[in-house]
Parts: structure tokens; C-alpha cells; sequence
């Protein structure tokens, strides 16, 4: 009787204790909550602070197009999974810890008010696979990190290294946890037969039958899955590790302008306001100067990257040894991201004090870093606008520049030939100008290269045989075409490129002109996907892509020599990356008699630059040449040739065979002069 | 400390110079630039006095196109600018060094400079003639230029060698290359210019009437229209012995 | 009535110039048709026995101002005492070298004198009993002819080795006159010598510049054994420089220095645009190439298609030979 009483009464305390434990549970996980959810919403009220402290940027257009985009992105994990094993490693992560959440939230759930039951066996089992997912995800994340050493990954100070392994235990902690947390109650309360299926959780509960102690193991692991899942949320607010949080907003932000066409047209003041000149003065910045003259898309960058490192590994610049690395110098930013209440007079000036100046000149806009970017950030315009500042505000830059510029300035050409002389190249070809011709079908608009540089005359010369055989109607501009301006425009100087699309704009519209052939890229580029900033708007095709088309057409015949010819082909940046024009060069190839391509390793749109874009062409380059590498990783196919579609490219890999001793045995043709040559 | 910098605009090195019907250079079409010795001139005020503070005002005689080249110097950081518009008067260095040092007269300063000489005329002594007539030393062909306590200490060139001198200011000095790079302009500077000072004097308001230049050219003509180049092929005895005496007697090279 | 065609006789360190006699040469030509006297300007310290040497060329006086205070130049002393000698006996022209100190001394006469000076003169004739000078414009694109019709003395600067020397004995009177120095108002401080150093690349007037044909760093004595034969710089091609086998700062080109001397002789050099935007201003340009496709010719006055290993040392003898 007593011990019936007092066995009674015993299990009355515990249902009681139980009872109020269920209170004090839900108080105490109130109090963490709150204190977690209050973090993370201080965390992202914090960096929107800083964020809102840099300049605006209207990002806020075609909303159905930048959803789908970054849906595609976010849960397709469209770009991260072109790098197969650290894709897949990322998948695990992002789909494998966020469908797993939502197995934990029930689990938390269920420990704080019992009435709820969810016994589908089919549910755990999906919910244990995306947990060991999860885990699997992190394991190969560390043992990528730690083990393989992959360089990319390095994130220097072992600050942020420490917030990696935090954050890889926590979510390791909250994965095991779960699993044990959630045997033990089976075992508990009975409810064994829901992880049935579920095989980790399922063979903990075979493993826990029968235990005494389950009940206290259960308590023990259940706050041991809350603590660190709650820890998360406040981790986003003390630590700079946000990827998480902001890469899916970073997508769905991202730029929807064409990769050629992405640099930001500055007011350069001559849409004069005459009512706010005086005190300006000293304000006026055309580049960015301190961190805040970024806009604040520029500055989510820096929170969305997951520091993957891709855009180093593709770095022309990184890799030839040069001090830019296009994740550090996203990195770097993120360090000097304003504080709330920084008087902008007191901030470090980006170019020289956050970022050396050297950096700053390295890059040659080759377009890599963004190409393989998963979070699509925009790191050549971070430099561009640098560039800017320093050529236009303070005028501080490699003396070589200035040269280009001046050149540029008083004769339209960056080496600064008499503009007098620039249709010389067509005397004695029967070429008419557009000032005789003006009701031709195509401007050939030639370049600076094709007009003035004799080895790229024979790349114009080639094209006008090519043009004439076809029976295409064109004229050239002569005397009267001015350098395109690309150079200038990506060493910062905007003032000068504007005044050279001016008057080329000038001078096209008052021909009529409607369609462009031009045998550079960065010609092609500019004319196509920048002149429309500045009301130039013409049909531009690269003469790679019009010979293809004469090809189809059989407006021209290429007849074999009889001969083999191997060869590789090296995509230009210009043509490659930035407007996505890998085919018609290698259909062109394909078309040759006896012509045989072989790929370089890193081709199309993982084709590694030749060191002269982004201006770098008037530029010296000290330590390893990016155009010897280049050389070097066609030499590796041992062509007779190699094809290239681009002045500059031609000339630099030209350099390159010549540093490798290597132009006796090989040549460098452009697709204009080998199909010259094939066409009878 | 008050610097003038006597300022010509040229042709553009690369320009292509045609004769009109009339047998005169033809301006027409060309790209007008800053002489680029008068570029070292603005350079080297700009930095003395960015170092000991003062101002910088740029002179120059000519037409209103010459406004540019006196904005590109404003843009680089002169203070003002004087332009004495000399209508149809015949220049010649005579008149203009008589201009400029009118011009001059009329304003402060402790410090003229100038490009020792343009590369158009090439003449070379503009400058030296405004220092006769303003009764101030002048040293030609600096390549190196201190200022400090009233006094200027110059390295100029001289026949095998360079020798340092020092002289009292007010002084004319004349830049040669190698004094400095001179900067470009900011767009800031750019802006700036558009703001700043630039007089516009005609010779009346010098209170100077026509000068009669004292040189008269007789006729312009152009060149032979320059040979394909003589390539020698043969012995490398003769082909050399040929080519010194090319060198020599032909070309007046050596 | 203004009579008498001077010549300024240059004078370093006792040494007549070259470019005296020249313009004695061919003055005592222009004398004879305007026929007037021949006279030379001898200023400078214990100079007096250099007056003879003036008339082997033709002089028929020889004016010398002596004092020590002209022992180097000094452009206010020489000034003084040529415009004082000028103003006294007042010749119809004055002719001096196209020097740095015979540049500097015009200048500073002619304005005194309130005279028209010509510079850098590369011809004179006399047509219509007025000296006519021929000198270029616009680094040569242009020629002028031009004189100083009225003002006198007509005065011009004229290029060394314009003229031949052609020797003409007259036993010239020596006029010796006092020379008032006066008050020279830029005090010399240091002279450096620099004339056994090659000059500077961008100041030279004469360039010996090296490509990728050079094969090694130690080729480049040869080069440099030219260049001090015709007292030049030294330069490179971008190729030279990459190859390592000299300092960066002797690259010629478009990333390198832009140079415009009167002679470039460019060996081994194929003439890429990068390298032809740093010098194709230079006035004169010689090339040595085995290859005689290569894109240098198209721009060179002068080539040579040969070895530049045989080409460069036997140049160099053969111009040692011409200048002798």
C-alpha cells in the first residue's frame, strides 16, 4: 500500500517535474531564441547600416528576371557545381543543413510541447540522410581545407580560420546531436518504430533499448542540437562569415547589364549644373576614393563571397605572381567596411592605403575572376573605379599611361602615330571610304592595331581580300576613325574615352552607319555593348563571326594546300568571356582543309588571357609575363600555329614564342589571315 | 613667390604640315598641342610652388585657339592665364619676345620660365630675348632648379657637361628635358580650369602699336618626299665603308 | 653703313671649334659676293694666339677681346663685350654655331641689337644683296628660306658640319679690343664634366640600340664601342631587356623611353610598333639586320642587311675613318 502510494506518488513527480520542466524548457529556449533571433536581426540591421553608408545603385529593375536568376543560383546551385567536387561539397552543405533544419525545428518542437507527433517513417529517413548529407558536406569542406590544403582556400589570419572551425563543429554538433537526441527519446517514449527507416537514427535507437539513462541523454542532446543551431544566428552577427545570409540577396541583385557593357558611365560634369559649382570643388570624385564611394551592391560583394577562391585560381594576374588577388581584394574591402558613425574625411583612401597601387594595375579585365565567380560578384569594376579615381582625380599612375593617354589625346592612337596616316594601311587595296561610299551595308571599322601595327595591317589586309572575294559592300572610315577608346576607358581614363566615343558616334551617325565589322574584340566590344551608353547603337559583328557566316553562305571557298596543319586556338577575352563567342573561330577551323585543332587545356571560357587587356597592353609587366604562360600552355599542344582572333593577343603570344625561342617553328596567324590563305 | 611661364602652343609632334596655295603652312586640320618644353616650364612652377607656396600664371601670345593649350596648363594647376591676342601682326621672335615682356611688365613676379625652345620654329630664343628686355638674367637649358631665399640655383647644359649656377631672382630660366615629368591633368584640374582666370589682352590694351617683325620668310617648301630607305646589301667592307660615308656626306649625321 | 660679315670664333678650353672654321669657309663666300670684309670674334682668357688659325680659314681680322673674367662663358660677359664689339664697328651680319653657347649668346645679342636672328641654320646664299638662310621647321617637315632684310646685323646660328672647311690663308689682323665684361649676374658654381660618360638615353642626339639579334648580355660592348666612337647612348629593345641582358631603364619603346635623337642606328632590332613609337621621330635611322624582311627597314633611312656581330665592328672603323 505505501510503496503503491509512494510509487505512485513518485511517478506523479515526475509527471509533474516533467511538467513544469516543460515550462521552464520553453522559458529557457525562449531566452536563447529571442537572444539569437535579436542577434541575427542586429547582425543584418548592422551591415545594412554599413551598407547604406556607401553610394546607391539602382539594382531594383526586372524583378521576374533577377527572381529566376537567383532562384536558379540559390537552388539550382547552377554556377557552384561547375567545379564538380567542390560543387557537390557545396550541395551537400546547402541542401543537405537546410532540408535538415526543418527536421530539426520539429525535433525541437516536440521537446518543448509533447502533443506533437509526427511519426512518418519516410519523413525521418529523408531527414537522416540530409542530416549525414550535412555532414558529409562539411567533412569534405574541412578535409579540403585541412587535409588537401587546396591554396585557393587560404584565408589567412588564423582569426577567421578559427570562425571556420566553429562553425564546422556547431553544425557537426547539431547534426550528431539530433541523432542521438532523438534515438534517446524514441527509446523513451516508445516511439521507436518512426525511425524504422531512418538509418543512423534508427540504429541508435536498436543501440539505446532498454537504456535507463535515455531520458537524461535525450535532455542532454536535445539543448546540445539548440545551443549550437541558435549559436548560428549569432554567429552571423559577430562573425564576417555571412555567405550564408547574404549570397542569396547578392544573386538576386547581381548585374544584368552584358558583360561588356557592365562599367558604369561617370558624369563627367559637362551636363553642367550651374547653381552647385562653387563648394563642390574639393567633393568632386569620379572614382572611388574612400570605401563608402562604393554603392552598396559593390559592398554586398564582399559579405556574399564564400571565399572559394575560384576567381584567384583563374587570376592571370595571380597566377603570373603579381600582387592581385581578386578574392583578397574583396576580402581586404570587407575588413574596411565602414562603421556606423566613420566620418567619411577619416576613412583610408582605398587606392594605396587599403589596396596598394600595384594591385590596383594589375588586373588585365580578362573577365576570369567573375567568369567562375558562383556569387556572380563584380570585381573588375571594383579596380576600374579605383583606376579612376586615380587617374582622374588625383592623376597619379604608371608614367606608360600617361604616355598612351597623351598618345591617345592629340593622334586617336595609343602609339601616337600621325592620325593623318591611319587609312595609309589601304593604299593600293581598292578599299572606298565611307566619306565616298556612304550607302555601303558594313563601316569596317579597322583599329588602332589593323591601321598603324605592321604585323596587324596583314590582319586587315587579309580581312579586305576576304570582304572583296565575298562581294561584301563596305567602306572604311580612314583618317577619319579614332581609337575605340577600350584601353582608355579601362585604365580609368573615362574623360578621354568618352571624348573618343564622341566623336566616333559623331562621325558614324552622320554616315548613317548601321552595321560594323571590326577585326578586334576590343573594338567589338566597345562599339557593341558600350556605345549604346553614349546613343552609338549599331549592329557589330566580329570578323570571325562574319566570315563564318560567308562561310555557311559560300560566299567564300577555302580550298586545301594539300598540307596538314595543327594548330591550337586561343580564345580572346573580349570575344570569348565577354560576349560569349566561342564557335564561329572554331567552326572557321574546322572548315580549313587539313586543318586539325587541339585544345589547350584551359579554353573557352576557362581560356587563360595573354596579359594585354585592361589596358595592360601599354603597360609594363615585371616578374613572370602572363604572355609567356599563355605561350607556354599552347606550346603544350606542339602546334605549327596558333589561331587568335585579337591584335593584341596576336602580338603578345607572338612576344611570348619569341622569349620561348620559339618562332622559327611556330607561327601565330590571325583567323583572317589563315583564311586568306585558304581561299583561292 | 609670383611665377610667369611663357607658354607657345605647336603642332602635335606627329602632325602632318602641308602648304596652302599660298605657299604657307597650312594650319588647317592639325591637332594644336602644348610645346612640350613650355610643358616642363608649368611642371616646374607647378612644384615650386606647390612646395613654397605662390601662384602661377601662364603667358602666352597668339590666337583665341590658343585658349587650349593656356586650359591644359590651368588644368595641370596654373592659377591664371594672360593671353595677348596679336591679330594679324607678323610674329617673329622679335615681336613676340616684345609682346611677352610687355605682357610681363605689367605683372608680378619673382620667377619667369619657359621651354628653351618650341618645336615647331625651333628657334630657341624667346625667352632669352624677353629676359634682355625685362633686364633680368637668363639661364638657358635647366635640367635641374632650385629656389630658395631670393635666389635660384640651376644645373644647365653646357658644351660637355652641365655647370651649376646661381642667380639672383627675378629670373628667366629655360626648360630642357630631363627637368621633369610634367603631370597630366586631373579631371578635377580639368574642371577647375574651366573656372579659372584667363585674360584676354590685344596689343592696344598693352598699350604697344604694330611691331614690325624683323625676320622675313621668303618661302616655305617642303621637303624631298623622304626615300624609300637605302638598304645595303653586299660585302660587310663596302656596305660599311658606304654607310659612314652616307652617314657623313648625305645624311650630316656624324 | 653696316660692313663686314663676322663670325663668332667658338672656343673651349683653347680650342677653336670646328664649326668657327666652317662658317669662316663659307663666309669668306658671302664676303666676296656682298664684297665686304671677313671678320671673327675671338673672346675668351689668353686666347690672342688662336687669332692666327682664324685666318688659315679665311679671316681677314680677327677681333679678340681677352680678360680674364672670359675665361668660360658666362652669358652676360660674352653678351657685353660681343654686342659692345658689335655696336662699335657695326658689321652687316653676325654668324655663329648652331652650339649651346653659340644658341645662347645669339639670343642675347640679337635682342640687344634689336636685330633678327635665325637658328639652327642649315644653308645660306646671297640673293638680292641679302644673306638668305635655309634652316627647317616643324623638326623638318617644312624648310625655309628667310632673311633679316633690314635690321643689322642679320644674325643666324648654323649647324655644325653644314659647311665644309675649305682652308684659305690670309694672314688676318689682329684687332685687339678692350673687353668690358660687366656685370655678370649667374655665378657659376660647379662645372661637371661629364664627357667621358655616354650621355643621357633620352637627351642623347645619337642612339646605338640593341634587340633580340644581340644573342647575350656581353654582345652588347660592341654596341657600346660604336656608341662611343660617335659619342652616343646606349639603348634596347623591349626583347633586350625581357632577355635580361640589360636594365630596363635603357628600353627604347612604347613602355620604355620615347627618344628622338638625329641618329638611331638599331641593331638586331625587327621594329615592332612597340619599339618604333619610342623612336621613329629620330631624324635619321640606321638598321642592322640579318633578316631583311624585318619590319625595321620599312622606317630605317639606312640598313644594312648583314650580321650585325661583322656589321656593327666594321662600321664602327669605317666611321672612325669619315670623322677623322
Amino acid at each position: 500500500m505505501t510503496e503503491r502510494v509512494s510509487t505512485r506518488k513518485y511517478t506523479e513527480i515526475i509527471d509533474e517535474v516533467k511538467g513544469h520542466m516543460n515550462i521552464i524548457n520553453i522559458i529557457i529556449f525562449l531566452a536563447l531564441g529571442l537572444f539569437a533571433v535579436y542577434s541575427l536581426v542586429m547582425g543584418i540591421k548592422e551591415r545594412y547600416e554599413k551598407l547604406a553608408m556607401a553610394m546607391p545603385e539602382n539594382r531594383f529593375d526586372q524583378p521576374t528576371e533577377r527572381l529566376w536568376g537567383a532562384l536558379g543560383n540559390v537552388l539550382g546551385q547552377k554556377r557552384i557545381l561547375r567545379d564538380r567536387a567542390a560543387g557537390i561539397m557545396h550541395v551537400c552543405i546547402f541542401w543537405g543543413v537546410s532540408l535538415f533544419a526543418i527536421g530539426l525545428i520539429l525535433y525541437i518542437l516536440e521537446g518543448l510541447f509533447p502533443v506533437i507527433k509526427f511519426s512518418n517513417p519516410y519523413f525521418y529517413l529523408l531527414i537522416d540522410i540530409f542530416g549525414i548529407f550535412g555532414f558529409l558536406g562539411m567533412a569534405i569542406a574541412g578535409w579540403r581545407r585541412w587535409v588537401a590544403k587546396v591554396p585557393r582556400l587560404d584565408v589567412g589570419p588564423w582569426e577567421e580560420e578559427k570562425m571556420i572551425v566553429a562553425l564546422t563543429l556547431a553544425i557537426w554538433t547539431m547534426i550528431v546531436s539530433y541523432y542521438i537526441g532523438s534515438a534517446a527519446n524514441a527509446v523513451e517514449t516508445g516511439t521507436e518504430a518512426r525511425y524504422a527507416l531512418a538509418p543512423i537514427t534508427g540504429m541508435l535507437t536498436n543501440a539505446f533499448a532498454g537504456m535507463a539513462a535515455a531520458n537524461a541523454l535525450y535532455t542532454v542532446f536535445y539543448w546540445l542540437a539548440i545551443i549550437p543551431a541558435l549559436g548560428l544566428l549569432v554567429f552571423f552577427r559577430y562573425s564576417p562569415l555571412v555567405h550564408p545570409l547574404a549570397a542569396p540577396i547578392n544573386l538576386y541583385f547581381r548585374n544584368l547589364q552584358p558583360r561588356g557593357g557592365q562599367i558604369k558611365k561617370i558624369n563627367l560634369g559637362d551636363e553642367e549644373d550651374e547653381d552647385e559649382d562653387e563648394d563642390e570643388d574639393e567633393e568632386m570624385n569620379f572614382g572611388v576614393s574612400k570605401i563608402t564611394d562604393y554603392t552598396w551592391k559593390q559592398l554586398l560583394d564582399c559579405y556574399a563571397c564564400a571565399e572559394c577562391g575560384r576567381c584567384q585560381d583563374n587570376c592571370p594576374a595571380y597566377l603570373s605572381g603579381k600582387p592581385l588577388s581578386p578574392k583578397k581584394v574583396v576580402l581586404t574591402l570587407r575588413e574596411h567596411l565602414p562603421n556606423k558613425g566613420d566620418n567619411k574625411a577619416d576613412l583610408p583612401e582605398v587606392a594605396g592605403e587599403i589596396l596598394s597601387e600595384d594591385i590596383i594595375w594589375a588586373c588585365t579585365n580578362c573577365y576570369a575572376c567573375q567568369e567562375h565567380c558562383p556569387q556572380l560578384n563584380e570585381h573588375i569594376n571594383k579596380l576600374i573605379d579605383l583606376r579612376r579615381h586615380l587617374v582622374l582625380d588625383v592623376s597619379e599612375f604608371p608614367g606608360e599611361a600617361q604616355l598612351a593617354f597623351t598618345n591617345m589625346e592629340r593622334n586617336s592612337n595609343p602609339w601616337g602615330v600621325g592620325w593623318t596616316t591611319r587609312g595609309d594601311w589601304a593604299d593600293g587595296l581598292d578599299v572606298p571610304l565611307m566619306e565616298d561610299n556612304p550607302d555601303v551595308e558594313y563601316l569596317f571599322y579597322v583599329g588602332c592595331a589593323g591601321s598603324f601595327d605592321e604585323r596587324i595591317k596583314n590582319v586587315a589586309k587579309s580581312m579586305v581580300k576576304i570582304l572583296q572575294a565575298a562581294g561584301v559592300s563596305f567602306a572604311i572610315l580612314g583618317s577619319e576613325e579614332k581609337c575605340c577608346g577600350d584601353s582608355a576607358r579601362r585604365l580609368g581614363n573615362e574623360y578621354l574615352f568618352k571624348s573618343l566615343v564622341d566623336e566616333n558616334i559623331e562621325t558614324m551617325n552622320g554616315y548613317g552607319v548601321k552595321k560594323i565589322i571590326t577585326c578586334c574584340p576590343h573594338c567589338f566590344n566597345s562599339l557593341k555593348n558600350e556605345y549604346p551608353q553614349f546613343g552609338g547603337n549599331y549592329e557589330v559583328i566580329h570578323h570571325t563571326q562574319l566570315i563564318s557566316k560567308l562561310i555557311d553562305e559560300k560566299k567564300i571557298n577555302l580550298q586545301g594546300t594539300g598540307d596538314k596543319l595543327n594548330l591550337t586556338y586561343h580564345d580572346s577575352c573580349m570575344l570569348g568571356r565577354y560576349n560569349n563567342e566561342y564557335d564561329a573561330p572554331r567552326k572557321i577551323i574546322s572548315k580549313i582543309p587539313g586543318a586539325s585543332l587541339t585544345e589547350m587545356e584551359r579554353n573557352r571560357n576557362k581560356a587563360f588571357c595573354c596579359g594585354a587587356g585592361g589596358g595592360r597592353m601599354w603597360l609594363e609587366e615585371h616578374g613572370t609575363r602572363i604572355n609567356v604562360m599563355r605561350t607556354e600552355q599552347a606550346l603544350e599542344t606542339n602546334p605549327e600555329l596558333v589561331a587568335v582572333n585579337c591584335p593584341f593577343c596576336l602580338t603578345m603570344i607572338e612576344d611570348g614564342l619569341k622569349d620561348k625561342n620559339q618562332e622559327e617553328n611556330v607561327q601565330v596567324k590571325d583567323i583572317a589571315e589563315l583564311v586568306a590563305r585558304y581561299m583561292q | 613667390m609670383k611665377i610667369l611661364v611663357c607658354l607657345k602652343q605647336t603642332f602635335d609632334t606627329e602632325a602632318k604640315v602641308v602648304l596652302d596655295g599660298n605657299g604657307k603652312i597650312d594650319r588647317k586640320g592639325v591637332s594644336m598641342i602644348v610645346n612640350p618644353y613650355d610643358e616642363f616650364a608649368v611642371e616646374e612652377a607647378l612644384k615650386i610652388v606647390e612646395k613654397d607656396g605662390g601662384s602661377v600664371t601662364v603667358v602666352s601670345v597668339g590666337d583665341a585657339g590658343t585658349q587650349d593649350a593656356l586650359r591644359q596648363a590651368l588644368a595641370m594647376g596654373a592659377d591664371d592665364a594672360v593671353l595677348v591676342d596679336a591679330g594679324d601682326t607678323e610674329l617673329d621672335e622679335y615681336s613676340t619676345a616684345t609682346i611677352l615682356a610687355k605682357a610681363i611688365s605689367g605683372l608680378e613676379y619673382d620667377l619667369v620660365l619657359g621651354g628653351f625652345r618650341a618645336i615647331d620654329d625651333g628657334s630657341a630664343q624667346v625667352c632669352g630675348r624677353v629676359a634682355e628686355i625685362l633686364n633680368i638674367p637668363v639661364v638657358n637649358v635647366i635640367t635641374k632648379l632650385e629656389v630658395a631665399g631670393g635666389k635660384a640655383t640651376a644645373t644647365r647644359e653646357i658644351e660637355g657637361g652641365n655647370e651649376v649656377v646661381e642667380v639672383a631672382l627675378p629670373a628667366v630660366f629655360t626648360a630642357q628635358k630631363g627637368l621633369n615629368e610634367p603631370r597630366y591633368p586631373s579631371m578635377k584640374g580639368i574642371m577647375k580650369a574651366k573656372k579659372k582666370p584667363l585674360a584676354k589682352k590685344s596689343l592696344a590694351d598693352l598699350g604697344l602699336d604694330a611691331i614690325a617683325p624683323k625676320v622675313k620668310a621668303i618661302s616655305f617648301s617642303l621637303p624631298e618626299a623622304r626615300q624609300a630607305g637605302k638598304v645595303l646589301q653586299g660585302e660587310v667592307a663596302d656596305v660599311t665603308a658606304e654607310l659612314a660615308k652616307l652617314l657623313r656626306e648625305e645624311a650630316k649625321v656624324i | 653703313m653696316a660692313k663686314g660679315i663676322w663670325v663668332f670664333a667658338e672656343q673651349l678650353g683653347g680650342q677653336i671649334k670646328k664649326v668657327s672654321f666652317e662658317l669662316l669657309s663659307e663666309g669668306r663666300k658671302v664676303a666676296d659676293t656682298l664684297g665686304e670684309e671677313l671678320c671673327a670674334v675671338l673672346v675668351g682668357k689668353d686666347v690672342a694666339g688662336l687669332a692666327a688659325s682664324l685666318g688659315e680659314y679665311g679671316a681677314d681680322k680677327v677681333y679678340v677681346a681677352d680678360n680674364a673674367a672670359l675665361e668660360n662663358y658666362s652669358t652676360d660677359g660674352y653678351t657685353n663685350v660681343v654686342a659692345d664689339l658689335v655696336k662699335q664697328y657695326e658689321p652687316s651680319a653676325l654668324l655663329l654655331g648652331c652650339t649651346v653657347t653659340g644658341r645662347d649668346l645669339a639670343a642675347q645679342v640679337a635682342q640687344r641689337l634689336e636685330s633678327g636672328l635665325l637658328t639652327d641654320c642649315i644653308g645660306m646664299e646671297v640673293a638680292d644683296g641679302q644673306i638668305v638662310f635655309t634652316r627647317p621647321l616643324y623638326a623638318g617637315k617644312v624648310i625655309v628660306k628667310a632673311s633679316v632684310p633690314e635690321a643689322r646685323p642679320a644674325m643666324a646660328t648654323i649647324r655644325p658640319n653644314t659647311f665644309p672647311v675649305a682652308s684659305n690663308a690670309k694672314a688676318a689682323e689682329v684687332v685687339t679690343v678692350d673687353a668690358n665684361v660687366g656685370d655678370v649676374r649667374a655665378a657659376v658654381k660647379e662645372v661637371i664634366r661629364v664627357a667621358s660618360e655616354r650621355p643621357e638615353l633620352t637627351e642623347a642626339d645619337a642612339i646605338v640600340s640593341g634587340g633580340r639579334g644581340m644573342k647575350g648580355p656581353e654582345n652588347f660592348k660592341i654596341l657600346e664601342e660604336l656608341a662611343d666612337t660617335i659619342g652616343a647612348a646606349v639603348g634596347a629593345s623591349r626583347a633586350a631587356v625581357d632577355a635580361g641582358w640589360i636594365a630596363q631603364s635603357f628600353q627604347v619603346g612604347q613602355t620604355g623611353k620615347t627618344v628622338s635623337p638625329i641618329l638611331y642606328v638599331a641593331c638586331g632590332i625587327s621594329g615592332a610598333i612597340q619599339h618604333l613609337a619610342g623612336m621613329s621621330s629620330a631624324k635619321c635611322i640606321v638598321a642592322v639586320n640579318k633578316d631583311e624582311e624585318a619590319n625595321i627597314f620599312k622606317v630605317a633611312d639606312y640598313g644594312i642587311v648583314a650580321d650585325l656581330f661583322d656589321a656593327v665592328p666594321a662600321l664602327k672603323e669605317e666611321i672612325k675613318k669619315v670623322i677623322a
